[in-house]
């Protein structure tokens, strides 16, 4: 950072370039948290940008801009034109105060759809947005989807936002608590990527140790936050504590269990699962520890439409 | 008495409370399913239509019955038909089923410990 300028990686990108991209993702929010104006955030060197990256960027902008009650200032001369194009496309030109230009000339291999902000306290907001956003979808890669399913994951994580991301404490916390989604569709690789992003207290951050052997471990330190998460996938674990919670995670299992070339991305303050269906009868899980923590939860749905098959419905039995 | 979700209620229902959004599973349970099972011997509700029903508004409308006391499983048993045409949505027939089955189970257990 030069003075209060911020400026982003050549690849912002959180699977090639998790360190750098993460790094400039937390000055941003740090400017908004410590109130300070940025001198600028410059573009110019980025050369590619992923579209969970570019949600990330957006949800940052986006608070700071709330947070600092004006926009970020910067200057889009300089930036790649596909860049231009991606992100123009994706509306961060009207969360920057930018002039939207009339034509982009960059060359893009993917499509990304405009992102969709939301805030706890919308009460009915969230099932159209779903909708709309998958209509869009269907509309950039020509085909159908399973509707049903990609709504039921992205409305449940709206519903773990309401009830378990942010803690109403104090006035702001209660006025401000966002979510934020977006889509993009790649045509030479025919992927759809949806991605859904919130600030909140993470789900290691809210989930307790349920079973004898998670406490020990937590007390000795070796529950770390990729075991949380994928414990908070188990049927019936939840924050809440309360009978009948805790289904909603399952949900984004199965919109991957739908497809044969797919995969789910979960990633919570240091901890990132990835459940993958590579065809076959299980789906592979993985966990890791981040080094940097994402600062919220971050969900991105990879898959091929082309790939659908009928076994959703078995998601829960193939863990 | 036939309820359709979507046509009576809405086609993008999400959410378990009201603190999350109007169309959630605890008003469709308050404003139609109580109601309904209060008044009438048989109720089909008609899952055909809706964008999709998440894990959370199915157990809290449905599951929920059991939990605030309205119904038991066996009532249900009796008196509520859940149904669809569309055959990606028998997922959610099974899914029904099984909140109802683990609310009743829950209450059970209660009922022990008390």
């Amino acid at each position: 950072m030069r003075g209060h300028e911020v400026t982003l990686p050549e690849r912002l990108d959180l699977d090639a370039n998790y360190s750098a991209t993460i790094s400039a993702m937390h000055k941003v929010r740090l400017a908004a948290q410590r109130q300070f104006r940025m001198r600028y955030l410059n573009f110019d060197h980025i050369r590619h940008i992923s579209p969970s990256a570019a949600l990330l960027l957006a949800s940052e902008i986006d608070r700071w801009n709330d947070s600092i009650g004006g926009r970020i200032r910067a200057r889009d001369d300089g930036w790649d034109p596909a860049i231009r194009h991606l992100l123009c496309e994706m509306g961060l030109f009207e969360l920057l105060g930018l002039k939207r230009p009339r034509e982009t000339d960059g060359v893009v291999n993917t499509t990304f759809l405009p992102f969709v902000r939301g805030n706890v306290g919308d009460r009915t907001q969230a099932g159209i947005q779903a909708k709309q956003l998958r209509q869009q979808i269907e509309a950039a890669a020509g085909t159908d989807i399973k509707k049903h399913l990609l709504f039921d994951g992205l409305t449940e994580a709206v519903t773990n936002v309401c009830q378990h991301a942010y803690r109403k404490r104090g006035r702001r916390s209660k006025r401000y608590s966002p979510w934020w989604m977006s889509a993009a569709y790649a045509p030479t690789t025919n992927t759809v990527t949806v991605t859904f992003y919130d600030h909140g207290l993470t789900i290691p951050g809210t989930l307790p140790a349920s079973q004898k052997m998670e406490r020990w471990k937590h007390r000795l330190g070796w529950w770390d936050d990729g075991q949380r998460i994928r414990a908070a996938m188990t049927i019936g674990r939840s924050s809440t504590g309360k009978s009948g919670r805790g289904k909603g995670l399952q949900n984004f299992l199965e919109l991957i269990a739908a497809y044969r070339e797919s995969m789910l991305v979960l990633s919570s303050r240091h901890g990132r699962l990835s459940v993958r269906n590579t065809g076959r009868a299980r789906l592979e899980y993985r966990t890791q520890t981040l080094e940097n923590p994402v600062q919220g939860t971050l969900i991105e749905w990879h898959f091929v439409p082309k790939t659908a098959t009928n076994l959703a419905r078995n998601a829960h039995f193939h863990r | 008495m036939h309820i359709s979700i979507a046509k009576d209620f809405s086609d993008v229902p999400w959410g378990r409370f009201p603190s999350d959004g109007d169309f959630c599973g605890q008003n469709f349970r308050e404003l139609f399913l109580v109601p309904a099972l209060k008044n009438h011997d048989s109720v089909t509700v008609d899952l055909d239509g809706v964008e999709g029903l998440g894990s959370s508004f199915l157990d809290e409308a449905f599951g929920g019955l059991i939990r605030k006391g309205h119904a038991s499983e066996a009532d249900l048993g009796a008196k509520l038909t859940v149904t669809t045409s569309q055959p990606e949505y028998e997922m959610y027939l099974d899914l029904v089923r099984r909140y109802i089955r683990q609310a009743q189970e829950e209450a059970d257990r209660e009922l022990v410990r008390v």
